[in-house]
């Protein structure tokens, strides 16, 4: 037994610990920070930061993050300068660690301050350069080799590359688990609202008339999203695996209003390619990191060494285990997910809802005040369309108003009511929150809400 | 492996094959905004126009022999003009009516009777003041509190001996004029904006199907919240004790339930796409939605269900009498139904359409994942 133990401890060990070249994480280093500089300039230039930041009276805080607060004056514009400028120094591989850190800080921060901005492909930013914080991606290819700031290396351990993999693997194998239920498979919702309402397009928009076609998006797309990641790791398939990759991501970019995703998975699932092809692809930029592919055999003195490489390697594992458990906590709360969204972001849960919902709130105190809240006067177009939907933001918009009451129109004790009705996937509006229940006295936390009516149940 | 995927593939086939009997009718939606840009948009705001120029016509004469007779024509210009905006109200969030607040320039209600006296006794008698008053000093309402707030005995002393007569008539002119500039100006929009509105036919914020549901929606949320909820004293959903019949659409010249009728109508023929040009229709939103076989919150077919609600209301409106700042002083019970009809007619609006549709209420242009 001990015999076998050790083999499997050494096969571990040295699936994880073999060494392979750097060149696939040095030209993920520029492609990433070739996008974040993109996405940050986009973003900047859409005039975002003043609508999404500096306009909102209101913000919708992550529970636990309520002290994160947006910059006041030019502040955010300081903060948005930042990323560009470190996403500019991670691309160039210069002050690598602190552009990384940086951006990290400046990006993940950005995402905290309000939960109605939320977008998976920002949490998957979040998480990547948070990884890329740790790994060496500036040892090749690089400014900080070329002007001598660091030491370069041709060889890294494989469990580099293969963390940046797995996350991507996550990202889509979980987008695919997700698309198993029966709106998506059974329905074809809500792919037929949306494919229904492009028939307009030229050339394949007369598709979208056919129910087939709906279906067959629908589960080809959950296909691809479940099985990519096994296509993309085996270098047979891989050169079809990415076509379907680059295939997909345009198609669906072209079609719907997803911003800089599709390009950032393209770009994200190049690190599946062949150390040697990502030598080829760095020799591209070689005139102006002076630095050739490596030539030179491996040695020790070329090899990145991590020291406490176990500690890192655990430290991994526990966020890969997080990872994996986080978008299963929808089963400890009641109710349909899609309905509730309890336990619904940081899941990967991309393009599977069609909801609307109009709700409004009426605040009333003991000596008999009653008024209605036009959203609009608190909240952007943006927060009123989360809002309206979600019921952790319908609860916190809520305590909100029986502040601003008490504190600024002088009732006494606010209660706070919503009325709400909404549509989902298809399935005619029905009541969403109990307007009985007076939401200043629900409590903000993670416990199951209970004013959230049930979505089965169709009332007249 | 092979058989595996011999099996799958047939499996498959299968199963396409039976969901490709059915296919979904397309809906030219090009044709349906070209129908509403050429025969609904535009003529609804042309004959608004020429409704004001006739009311200005008037105008001028009665300014040049201020009497009873004049004034009479006068008071059925303003008339004749007010019923054709009831047409135009409904396009207020597409792009041109939007970009110069048509709504506020021209039927914010109710006014504010003591605003527009005391600007009037300071003797003013400039023509350009307009532009810069609050919304609920000029429009139609406005008009209408000048021309009907007090019995016409009292109304042509007020622009004939008043010490301020002059000063009455160059508001009243005034007022006039604000709304042919703004109504030319929506017009002389519409011209360059109708390319691009029957081009634009995605989802998006821009898109011309978002901007019908939303001003739509909006019109029935104004329906709902100022012709009917305000005056029967509603904050918003909520039932207070206090009334305000002075809210009243319409409180002086009295037409408030002959409007919301006027409302009810239009916003059934905008849905249809009938026009006076099109008196069949068959080419608006309802047509489209009912290619979707989409089912409302009641239970039916949500394009039909829309259009009964429409019918019920209509019902609920027309039980209201004729004066409806009277019906929420002495039948309160009447307004109540009305309310309760007209913001199920808003649920369907804008939560159901718009879900049926693949767009957004109050949507802003972002990116989804």
């Amino acid at each position: 037994m001990a015999t076998n133990d050790t083999s499997i401890t050494s096969k571990i060990h040295s699936f994880l610990f073999r060494t392979t070249s750097i060149a696939p994480l040095a030209s993920f280093r520029i492609l990433l920070g070739a996008m974040l500089l993109f996405s940050s300039i986009r973003f900047v230039a859409k005039g975002w930061v003043d609508l999404l930041y500096i306009q909102p009276t209101f913000y919708f805080s992550y529970e636990g993050f309520e002290l994160i607060r947006p910059l006041p004056g030019i502040g955010m514009y300081v903060v948005f300068s930042i990323m560009i400028l470190s996403a500019c120094c991670i691309l160039l591989g210069l002050f690598y660690r602190i552009a990384t850190i940086l951006f990290f800080l400046a990006f993940t921060y950005v995402e905290l301050l309000d939960k109605t901005n939320y977008l998976n492909h920002y949490y998957f930013v979040s998480i990547v350069s948070l990884v890329m914080c740790f790994l060496p991606a500036h040892k090749f290819a690089s400014l900080d080799v070329r002007f001598g700031l660091t030491k370069p290396k041709q060889y890294i351990p494989i469990w580099f590359i293969y963390i940046l993999q797995l996350q991507i693997g996550i990202v889509y194998f979980f987008a695919g688990i997700a698309k198993i239920n029966p709106d998506w498979l059974l329905h074809a919702q809500p792919l037929s609202i949306w494919l229904k309402s492009r028939d307009y397009l030229p050339i394949i928009g007369f598709l979208f008339d056919y129910k087939i076609v709906w279906y067959l998006f629908s589960w080809f797309g959950m296909l691809f999203d479940i099985s990519i990641f096994f296509f993309l790791i085996h270098s047979k398939t891989r050169p079809y695996a990415y076509a379907a990759v680059v295939f997909f991501h345009v198609v669906t970019g072209w079609l719907f209003q997803i911003g800089v995703f599709p390009y950032v998975m393209i770009v994200a699932t190049w690190i599946f390619f062949s150390a040697d092809f990502h030598q080829k692809f760095l020799r591209l930029f070689s005139f102006i990191f002076k630095q050739d592919v490596p030539s030179e055999t491996q040695s020790s003195n070329n090899t990145y060494q991590l020291s406490f490489a176990k500690f890192w390697v655990l430290l991994f594992a526990v966020h890969f285990i997080i990872q994996l458990l986080l978008p299963f906590r929808y089963i400890l709360y009641p109710g349909k997910l899609f309905w509730t969204e309890q336990g619904y972001r940081f899941s990967w849960r991309v393009m599977l809802m069609e909801k609307n919902a109009l709700t409004t709130f009426v605040v009333k105190d003991k000596t008999g005040k009653i008024e209605e809240i036009q959203n609009c006067h608190y909240l952007t177009p943006q927060q009123e369309k989360q809002m309206s939907t979600q019921p952790d933001m319908i609860l916190q918009f809520a305590h909100f108003l029986a502040k601003e009451y008490n504190t600024k129109h002088g009732f006494q004790q606010a209660e706070v009511y919503a009325d709400s009705y909404a549509a989902l996937n298809g399935h005619p509006s029905r009541p969403f929150i109990n307007n009985n229940v007076d939401l200043a006295k629900q409590p903000i936390n993670f416990a199951p809400k209970s004013w959230i009516l049930p979505f089965e149940k169709l009332q007249p | 492996m092979k058989r595996c995927i011999a099996i799958l593939l047939s499996c498959s086939i299968l199963f396409l094959t039976a969901c490709m009997e059915k296919e979904q009718p397309s809906y030219d939606k090009k044709a349906m905004f070209i129908n509403y840009a050429d025969n609904l948009i535009q003529p609804a705001f042309t004959t608004y126009g020429q409704k004001l120029t006739a009311l200005k016509t008037a105008f001028t004469n009665f300014s040049t022999t201020s009497d009873a007779t004049n004034l009479t024509a006068l008071q059925t210009a303003f008339l004749d003009a007010y019923a054709a905006w009831q047409s135009c109200e409904i396009y207020e969030k597409t792009t041109p009516s939007d970009e110069v607040m048509a709504i506020d320039n021209n039927n914010y209600f109710p006014s504010r009777a003591d605003s527009i006296t005391a600007y009037i006794q300071r003797g003013s008698t400039s023509l350009s003041f307009v532009k810069g008053r609050i919304k609920s000093d000029k429009g139609l309402p406005a008009m209408e509190y000048l021309l009907y707030g007090k019995d016409n005995a009292q109304t042509l002393i007020q622009f004939t001996t008043d010490p301020n007569a002059t000063a009455y008539k160059a508001y009243l002119e005034s007022l006039i004029d604000n709304c042919i500039q703004v109504n030319t100006d929506i017009l002389t929009k519409w011209t360059s904006y109708r390319d691009i509105y029957i081009n634009s036919l995605g989802t998006d914020a821009a898109g011309s199907l978002s901007l019908m549901v939303n001003s739509i929606a909006r019109r029935i949320d104004d329906f709902k919240r100022h012709q009917i909820g305000i005056p029967a004293g509603y904050q918003g959903n909520v039932k207070t004790i206090y009334t305000k019949p002075e809210a009243t659409q319409t409180y002086y010249a009295n037409k408030s339930v002959e409007y919301m009728l006027l409302t009810l109508d239009n916003l059934e023929k905008v849905l249809n796409g009938k026009s006076a040009i099109d008196t069949i229709g068959g080419n608006g939103l309802i047509n489209y939605i009912q290619t979707l076989n989409y089912t409302s919150t009641f239970g039916g077919n949500l394009a039909d269900d829309v259009l009964t609600q429409i019918a019920v209301c209509k019902t609920k409106a027309t039980a209201c009498g004729t004066n409806y700042a009277h019906t929420v002083i002495t039948d309160i019970a009447k307004a109540d139904a009305l309310f309760l009809e007209a913001k199920k007619l808003l649920v369907l609006m804008k939560v159901d359409v718009p879900s049926a549709l693949g767009v957004s209420i109050t949507y802003t242009d972002s990116d989804g994942d």
